[in-house]
């Protein structure tokens, strides 16, 4: 008898168990919306966080800056190069989106995937829980920000909006091995575009790897990625990072390339979300 | 019920204001909110206060910081059942807090692993996750020392205190 009831226990328990695992599954793996008492309960209390860390992140900012001053001169001398350069690449720049624009005109686009405004925020804390890899930031619904929207340092593209309240929002960045998370990329090699699958990031070598690239294409090492704005989400030409390496897949029929981005995932500070233009003219 | 309130509003501000201080692959990986836990179960003399303390701090926290619903929920109700099993056999000294400490953040690092490699959130690696651990040890212990000795400075001066 005793030990039929320890049967039924032990069953329930898993049965138990599996519904628990079934509902986090649901929950943490599909991009939910967040129901409006949790927004509320989230803006209430990262409101309060925000509040108390504000004296102490001033200080921060103050050690930082006092920190700078010491390579000030260095600085102010690239920069006066890259200012002398600044003119010409303007007027580049200028000429090129007049050229698109014609283009445009031309071809009867009125929407295209470069087309997006900025705005900036601030991490209000960092991959908390260790596993999750995500970031909250101080800007959300009430500044426009939608889920799926791009998220980008002034280093390269970092990941993309997954939850959005009021006055906060959760951003999920590439370094999360999420299969659900794959880009749509491209590799410029000697002026052609080669184009695969940006799939996972190994955390031991810091490099995301890229897909589904055919055996007979030389990818170089320094080539740069960006996105193609293929996917629904991610705008096109959004920086990502250089080659470090090209390796072959498990079954040796396609490369798999290493790419090294710039950004350093474990401090990033202040963030830019590039909101998605939907320009239609009809 | 003042002292779980603050002590647990303290932790959480903590929690939250230090991981935007040092970098993520750094070795002072908080979990505050669950030390704050060891220290609140030895100290309330209802148990069931710290039950409800522990489904409450965790569905803010799951809510708030940590961005999900239920894996925190699950894992504190584990912790809780370690943390009561542990003081059952050891008694409430500074060594035994530390040890209890150090089997928590194991604990609490595993629970969270497994549940996202069961639901395909991330893969297994053990680097990583002996990697969560070790990066997280110093700046909880230094975090449950600090509370333990507020915790006994307060009991000495204060009779009627929780």
């Amino acid at each position: 008898m005793k030990k039929t009831n320890k049967k039924y226990i032990f069953l329930i328990a898993l049965l138990i168990f599996s519904l628990v695992l079934s509902f986090i599954g649901n929950v943490v793996i599909t991009d939910r919306k967040l129901t409006p008492p949790e927004m509320l309960i989230k803006d209430s209390v990262l409101f309060v966080v925000k509040i108390v860390s504000t004296p102490f992140n001033y200080i921060k900012d103050k050690a930082s800056e006092a920190k700078e001053k010491d390579n000030i001169y260095k600085k102010y001398e690239t920069i006066k190069q890259e200012a002398e350069k600044i003119e010409m690449v303007n007027a580049k720049n200028r000429e090129l989106s007049k050229e698109l624009d014609e283009m445009k005109t031309l071809l009867e686009l009125n929407n295209t995937l470069a087309e997006e405004s900025y705005l900036n925020a601030t991490v209000i804390n960092r991959n908390i829980g260790y596993f999750y890899n995500t970031l909250t930031i101080d800007k959300g619904k009430n500044s426009g920000i939608d889920v799926n929207m791009a998220v980008v340092t002034n280093k390269g593209l970092i990941g993309k909006i997954t939850k959005v309240s009021g006055t906060t929002s959760v951003v999920k960045l590439l370094t999360a091995n999420d299969s659900n998370n794959k880009i749509s990329v491209k590799i410029t090699v000697d002026d052609k575009d080669v184009y695969g699958l940006l799939s996972s990031y190994d955390e031991k070598n810091n490099v995301y790897l890229v897909e589904g690239i055919s055996e007979n294409i030389e990818i170089k090492e320094q080539s740069l990625v960006t996105t193609t704005g293929f996917s629904q989400y991610f705008p096109s030409g959004v920086y990502i990072g250089k080659v470090k390496g090209v390796t072959k897949d498990n079954f040796d029929l396609a490369q798999l390339v290493e790419v090294k981005s710039d950004v350093d995932f474990a401090s990033i500070n202040f963030v830019t979300v590039l909101k998605r233009e939907a320009k239609k003219d009809e | 019920m003042s002292k779980i309130i603050i002590m647990t509003f303290i932790s959480f501000i903590l929690e939250a204001l230090l991981s935007t201080f040092f970098p993520t692959d750094s070795l002072f990986n908080c979990c505050f909110i669950v030390m704050t836990f060891i220290i609140l179960y030895h100290s309330l003399n209802k148990k069931d206060i710290v039950i409800q303390y522990a489904i409450i701090t965790a569905l803010i926290y799951d809510i708030c910081l940590s961005n999900t619903w239920g894996i925190n929920l699950f894992s504190f109700l584990l912790l809780f059942l370690i943390i009561k099993g542990l003081f059952f056999w050891l008694s409430y000294t500074i060594f035994n807090v530390l040890l209890v400490s150090l089997v928590v953040i194991g604990s609490y690092r595993i629970i969270v692993y497994v549940l996202l490699g069961l639901i395909g959130y991330l893969t297994f690696d053990g680097y990583i996750l002996l990697k969560s651990i070790y990066s997280s040890i110093i700046i909880n212990i230094i975090y449950v020392l600090i509370l333990y000795t507020i915790d006994t400075i307060l009991k000495k001066y204060k009779k009627n205190y929780i």
